[in-house]
């Protein structure tokens, strides 16, 4: 394995993670010509998911990004149930967790609205491009104006393509 | 109660399996009179009604919610700026090759804020052992 988004991706279908790929990533998938350094997830929350989650990444030794060094954090099953969203910084690259977006949902509602895409030898899903829009929408920062038209553009081109 | 033009959806599904009004009002268990009123929309059928011409026709019919595509002039504005031609040439490659690409860009852009750093560090570095100039 390198040490990349796609060993990221790797472990956690090796492990049975339950995960839907959004945010930048997603964007990418759908066409979008931005490059993203961060991977976001959306994980299901529960027990037996949480164990499968925390097994596939803890070797990548996950830490609060941005925060200084030191700090008692670990990542492990008690810590991802007492938070929801985490913002990490592992050996294979910026990872967000997300238990739930603003607009979306948790991975129940969204699971219901993503697409199956073969990216690294497995079916990943993916959140659909709707659904990303509502989500960027929904999270009202400014630096996804931008980001926001050319994914509208992309899915005017998609629509008009069939 | 519900809100949908029945008039395209039977017209496509009948034209799709080839087949006649009055034949698809034969599979239905219904009059080619009943067909052709909901092809021109004369009639507002009930939903059961349009379920039952699309099986007849060999299709599902299905319902699916979808949100709300609001327009925003905020980002309106934005989109004479975005290059539509990348986005073209995405849309012709695969979900994997559009990973890959992600991937070098991604790798090259990490590799340029590592230069970066190491570039900073080793111009703050003989700032921070010997202070900088004229501090006493």
């Amino acid at each position: 394995m390198n040490n990349d988004l796609d060993d990221i991706l790797m472990r956690l279908h090796a492990a049975g993670v339950e995960f839907i790929i959004v945010g930048g990533v997603a964007a990418n998938l759908h066409g979008s010509a931005r490059v993203t350094v961060d991977l976001d997830l959306m994980y299901k929350r529960g027990d037996a998911n949480i164990t499968r989650l925390v097994g596939a990444l803890a070797p990548l030794s996950p830490y609060l990004r941005g925060a200084p060094l030191g700090l008692p954090f670990r990542f492990d099953h008690p810590t991802v149930t007492a938070g929801l969203n985490f913002t990490l910084d592992t050996s294979s690259g910026p990872l967000d967790l997300l238990g739930e977006m603003t607009g979306v949902g948790r991975y129940e509602d969204v699971v219901l609205h993503t697409n199956t895409m073969d990216i690294i030898g497995n079916d990943s899903l993916v959140i659909e491009l709707d659904w990303l829009i509502r989500a960027k929408r929904a999270a009202g920062r400014p630096k996804d104006l931008e980001v926001l038209a050319e994914l509208e553009i992309l899915r005017g081109l998609t629509d008009k393509n069939g | 109660m519900y809100d949908v033009d029945a008039a395209p959806i039977v017209r496509r599904v009948r034209e799709a399996s080839a087949l006649s009004q009055r034949e698809l009002a034969d599979r239905a268990g219904t009059t080619q009179a009943v067909v052709s009123r909901v092809e021109s929309g004369v009639a507002s059928p009930s939903f059961d009604m349009v379920r039952r011409l699309a099986n007849a026709a060999g299709f599902e019919l299905r319902l699916e919610c979808v949100p709300h595509r609001v327009t925003d002039p905020v980002v309106d504005a934005y989109k004479p700026g975005v290059d539509q031609s990348l986005l073209i040439a995405n849309l012709r490659k695969s979900p994997r090759e559009r990973f890959s690409t992600l991937l070098s860009a991604r790798r090259f852009i990490l590799k340029v804020r590592r230069v970066g750093e190491e570039a900073r560090n080793r111009v703050a570095e003989p700032t921070a052992k010997y202070g900088r100039q004229g501090d006493e």
